[in-house]
């Protein structure tokens, strides 16, 4: 067993902080 | 405040209170009063730490940050989700593998008695002295608004956490928490829906954007490297990262939420709810201030949100100046006004940048406004908080919120004073139970061990109602706590890694380099304190954690035999 296991709801939830801080961005640019 | 908000009020907060304790009643052993009975679903978790995070100071005063200084305080909280992503990894699968009831219990396993014994008495120090706070901070500010009186209100804050607390342990935290949530929301989306609903008609969202953006309040991301600028992407990366971790992985108060997790899965379910929740739930709650900016772009908004400072001035010989600034701001207001419908039916970017400048003259005003403030209190010797942003938002909820939802949103803010106050009793009564109490007695029965823990509980309560109680007299007790804080976070995740990462380092050497850190740590505090170096508080996590990881490992190089067990 390795001894720590990566998981896909990490990727998913770190991908979904990765969307949030790109619509961020838009934000600052667009206001 | 009108009958029908102190009904919904008083009927919210005792509604959770009785039905937390009824659900949670019964605890026969330890591991049902201190874990849960480890029955607590992912949702659950999910929940739990969210609440513990979100004290009352959350709802108040984040709302006047945006107000005052725009979206990009949301920096701060880039770093939770990589902090939850290596919990889930590292810090839970060994707290589950080893049935710890306590995070401190592992660094006896790992390291030894005296390092265990010395990581839970940082915890309680610095968590006992948060806990009162956590009811004192918005007493205070309920107290100077509404007119209630603070000791009484500390005190039923108190009182009612303990009563579920002590009854239930961590069974009825998190059965309260999860209600507490519900009300929190629910007031929280219902107040943002009013906000809108109270600008002008033809004000859109968009336009409401527009016209905070205009002065500034819609820059959510700041790439620059100044490091006197405490919010920006790199901070909240880098030092929210070793942040969130200490505070996810080694304080109890929320360490304590995810061991009562049914499984190891659903206690990473649950953190990981917590990454992709948090960002969001914390950008909504600054575009609730950012709206309630907006609002007071078309509204009248007092020089100064504290109605008590208010009162100071008026009553001294600075009344007149303070009087004249105010005329101004009138003034001021009715050019923007007109500014603003211009602004909104032609988007002349010459418009945005005249906005801005009138707001900074607002600014301004509002700043010489707090000087008189700060001249009156002096002169009449009364401790006054000119800064008003922990006001902005419950002003705007008494003077503009209809009669029923005042008392819903009084709800919310309370709601949350508990929560975070009742994880913080339940884990202080855990670690003096399992850390300090179990450690240095004869063994005793199940029965007993629930009974300590329920004493510890209620006395740490207690503790906790003194620290709000005296809070108010002693001058810098808030800041005080949270220096303490940053003080020992990085040391202590320092000793955690340590366990996690670096095998050949033992015990002996981590204890001399963990005491020799916190030495160095309050030196680069004070010489940041005076001006010597330029080290904001945040990044004393990161020096703190590094600083003992260098050290314990160098001692442990020069010194390969000293490891000790107890």
């Amino acid at each position: 067993m390795k001894k720590y296991q990566w998981n896909k709801m990490y990727t998913l939830v770190l991908a979904a902080n990765v969307i949030y801080i790109i619509v961020f961005y838009f934000i600052t640019k667009a206001f | 405040m009108q009958t029908l908000d102190w009904i919904v009020l008083i009927g919210t907060l005792l509604l959770i209170v009785i039905y937390g304790t009824y659900q949670s009643r019964g605890s026969k052993n330890v591991k049902d009063y201190l874990k849960g009975g480890n029955t607590s679903k992912w949702w659950t978790i999910g929940l739990s730490v969210m609440a513990t995070q979100a004290s009352a100071i959350t709802f108040l005063s984040t709302p006047g940050q945006a107000f005052n200084d725009g979206m990009g305080f949301v920096q701060f909280y880039f770093g939770l989700p990589i902090a939850m992503v290596v919990i889930c990894m590292v810090f839970i699968p060994l707290y589950h593998r080893l049935k710890v009831y306590t995070a401190y219990e592992f660094l006896e396993n790992r390291f030894d008695l005296k390092t265990r014994t010395l990581a839970a008495i940082l915890f309680l120090i610095q968590r006992g002295l948060a806990a009162g706070i956590t009811i004192f901070a918005p007493a205070i500010i309920l107290s100077a608004v509404l007119g209630w009186n603070l000791l009484l209100l500390n005190i039923i804050i108190g009182v009612l956490v303990i009563i579920y607390t002590v009854s239930g342990g961590t069974k009825a935290v998190n059965v309260t928490q999860k209600h507490q949530m519900v009300v929190i929301f629910t007031g929280m989306i219902i107040a943002f829906v009013i906000i809108l609903n109270k600008l002008p008609e033809d004000i859109t969202f968009t336009k409401a954007l527009e016209i905070a953006g205009a002065s500034g309040k819609m820059e959510v991301l700041d790439f620059s490297f100044d490091f006197n600028n405490r919010y920006t992407v790199w901070s909240g990366l880098i030092g929210g990262t070793f942040l969130m971790l200490s505070y996810f992985g080694t304080d109890q108060s929320q360490v304590q939420r995810y061991l009562s997790g049914k499984s190891l899965k659903e206690m990473q379910i649950g953190m990981m709810f917590n990454g992709l929740l948090k960002v969001p739930m914390q950008f909504f709650i600054l575009m609730v201030g950012v709206m309630v900016f907006v609002f007071y772009q078309f509204n009248n908004a007092p020089l100064n949100f504290n109605p008590a400072a208010t009162e100071i001035v008026q009553t001294s010989e600075f009344a007149q100046d303070y009087n004249d600034i105010q005329s101004q701001q009138e003034l001021l207001f009715k050019e923007k006004q007109a500014l603003i419908e211009s602004l909104v039916s032609n988007d002349d970017i010459r418009n945005s940048e005249k906005l801005a400048l009138l707001n900074f003259e607002n600014e301004k005003l509002r700043s010489d406004a707090r000087t008189l403030i700060e001249k009156a209190g002096t002169q009449q010797n009364i401790k006054v908080e000119s800064n008003d942003k922990d006001y902005v938002f419950i002003h705007f909820i008494l003077t503009n919120l209809p009669k029923g939802l005042i008392g819903l949103l009084l709800a919310v803010i309370l709601s949350a004073a508990m929560s975070s106050t009742s994880s913080e009793l339940n884990a202080l009564a855990s670690t003096t139970t399992m850390d300090l109490y179990k450690r240095n007695t004869s063994e005793k029965s199940e029965t007993e061990m629930v009974k300590a823990s329920k004493w510890f509980t209620l006395a740490w309560g207690m503790i906790a109602i003194g620290v709000a109680c005296v809070a108010n007299l002693a001058e810098n007790l808030i800041q005080l706590v949270n220096i303490i804080g940053s003080i020992f976070y990085g040391n202590v995740l320092g000793i955690f890694l340590l366990g996690f990462f670096f095998k050949f380092v033992k015990g002996n050497a981590v204890f001399t380099a963990a005491l020799i850190t916190q030495v160095l740590v309050i030196g680069l505090f004070f010489l940041n304190q005076y001006e010597i170096i330029n080290l904001p508080f945040l990044w004393l996590n990161f020096v703190g954690c590094a600083i003992v990881i260098a050290i314990a490992c160098l001692l442990q190089y020069l010194n390969p035999n000293t490891h000790a067990r107890a």
